[in-house]
């Protein structure tokens, strides 16, 4: 289980966090593992001043754009699972 | 300054007869610091001469009975006054009229028009009404005694004639209006609400083109509702604890705005703060929750989305049903009487602007400006600083 939390206040959602959620929820959708990804939302992870803060298990991104969405998650979400079960989670 | 006891809550809508550019019914509300007087009149025929019998009525007894004039001299006043009909050779116009106080002691007078519709929290009013001749004219009057939640509609005969020989042989009926009034009711809608919903059924029992004008005017009487709003974190951090202990111990609902505000209301509850991503919306930052408050919202962006939605040139129709943040503040804003803004002078070091006073003009005045349109509202608005 890998938990994602995205910073959803108000510098975060003027810097594009809205389109970070809705990008995380579709590669979450695509990628079948909703069951293994938990996607949540925060006020503030007190990173204001550098652009898209999120967290994925207990790593923080900062200055995240969300074109920048699918590597990251490729590299943090997939492998990882892929890494954990070595079975059906792709 | 001192309220009554009561709020006294009126809706009203209206529908005009199919091709007339004019409802020849008159509705008029108007208040006092301590009652609240509507009257509504049918004035014989259509468009602008039923118009102005109708709005002749309307105003002469509101004005006259403001003024301290009793019904008797209303009645004798409008026989000498209105305008007579060159056609009909007939000076006539309805009308029913409800007084409440702030105290919920109410009168009722009614005139040719359909009975008023009396409720008690699903119950019916016992309402004893008494018949008196006026000059040539019979009205009922009552003396009623008010509570929280009891409620008054008070329509014009085009309200029963809906439907008359389509969808109803006989229109929809008294009877029919009634329990669809009770059961509207029931769901706990407000006034304005409840008299929309009557007109917009009144209208499609009319397919669309109403064949007579008609008026709704829901009054409901209840207990004032309050709202607290946190807005930002206090200069001084600590007073948090004191600022989240007298939100919580507020009456009414609870609302904290802004993301910071938010975690620190957590925090200082000892529970957790979870965004409901489900209310994303592309200009409004998602709502949270925590238990016991009502709405945990974002700050800046959702406050000026609050201040456009409350801007006095959108139309009281326009559907905001929205499920964003703002739209839910703006239902709880408009369905509170009395609201308390505490907005908190901290600046948020994270922004480190620096333009802070300008930061700190621009929250005082968005606040003021949704105050100022909630005044607009006939709320009650108070801004505190911390």
């Amino acid at each position: 289980m890998i938990a994602i939390e995205v910073c959803v206040g108000s510098s975060c959602f003027l810097r594009g966090a809205e389109a970070v959620v809705r990008i995380l929820q579709e590669l979450v959708e695509r990628h079948a593992v909703k069951a293994e990804v938990t996607l949540r939302g925060s006020f503030c992870m007190e990173s204001c001043t550098q652009g898209v803060t999120i967290r994925v298990g207990s790593r923080l991104h900062r200055g995240v754009f969300p074109e920048q969405v699918p590597a990251l998650f490729a590299r943090e979400v997939l492998a990882e699972l892929a890494g954990e079960g070595g079975e059906g989670t792709r | 300054m001192s309220p009554g006891r009561y709020i006294v809550e009126v809706g009203q809508s209206q529908l005009t007869k199919h091709g007339e550019e004019l409802c020849g019914d008159s509705v008029a509300v108007t208040r006092t610091g301590s009652s609240t007087l509507a009257v509504v009149s049918d004035g014989l025929g259509s468009g602008v001469k039923a118009s102005i019998l109708a709005s002749v009525t309307t105003h002469m007894a509101s004005t006259m009975l403001r003024k301290g004039a009793s019904i008797d001299e209303v009645i004798a006043t409008l026989a000498e006054t209105l305008p007579v009909c060159r056609v009909r050779q007939l000076a006539y116009s309805t009308f029913t009229l409800l007084e409440v106080s702030q105290e919920g002691a109410a009168y009722l007078a009614e005139y040719d028009n359909p009975p008023a519709i009396l409720g008690r929290a699903g119950d019916r009013l016992p309402a004893q009404r008494v018949e008196r001749t006026v000059g040539e004219r019979v009205i009922r009057e009552a003396v009623l005694r008010l509570g929280d939640g009891d409620w008054a509609v008070l329509i014009t005969d085009g309200v029963l004639h809906a439907g008359i020989g389509g969808l109803w042989n006989l229109g929809w009926g008294h009877e029919r209006v009634d329990q669809f009034v009770r059961r509207t009711q029931a769901t706990g809608c407000s006034s304005q609400e409840l008299a929309d919903q009557v007109a917009a059924l009144c209208r499609k029992l009319y397919g669309g083109k109403p064949g007579d004008d008609a008026s709704i005017v829901c009054v409901r009487v209840r207990l004032a509702r309050k709202l607290t709003a946190l807005v930002g974190p206090p200069q001084d951090p600590a007073q948090d604890r004191p600022l989240v202990a007298s939100l919580m111990a507020a009456e009414g609902y609870r609302v904290v705005c802004g993301g910071t505000t938010g975690n620190l209301v957590a925090r200082e509850l000892g529970l957790p703060i979870e965004v409901d991503l489900d209310s994303l919306h592309a200009r409004v930052p998602p709502l949270a929750r925590i238990q016991g408050v009502d709405l945990v919202t974002e700050g800046m962006l959702t406050l000026f989305r609050v201040r456009e939605l409350l801007a006095p040139r959108r139309s009281r129709s326009e559907p905001d049903g929205g499920r964003d943040a703002a739209s839910r503040l703006v239902k709880l804003l408009l369905a509170a009487d009395q609201i308390r803004f505490v907005v908190g002078r901290a600046i948020n070091p994270a922004h480190q602007s620096p333009d802070v006073p300008v930061e700190l003009a621009l929250k005082s005045q968005i606040v003021q400006d949704i105050a100022r349109s909630l005044r607009r509202h006939g709320k009650r608005v108070k801004i505190d600083y911390r």
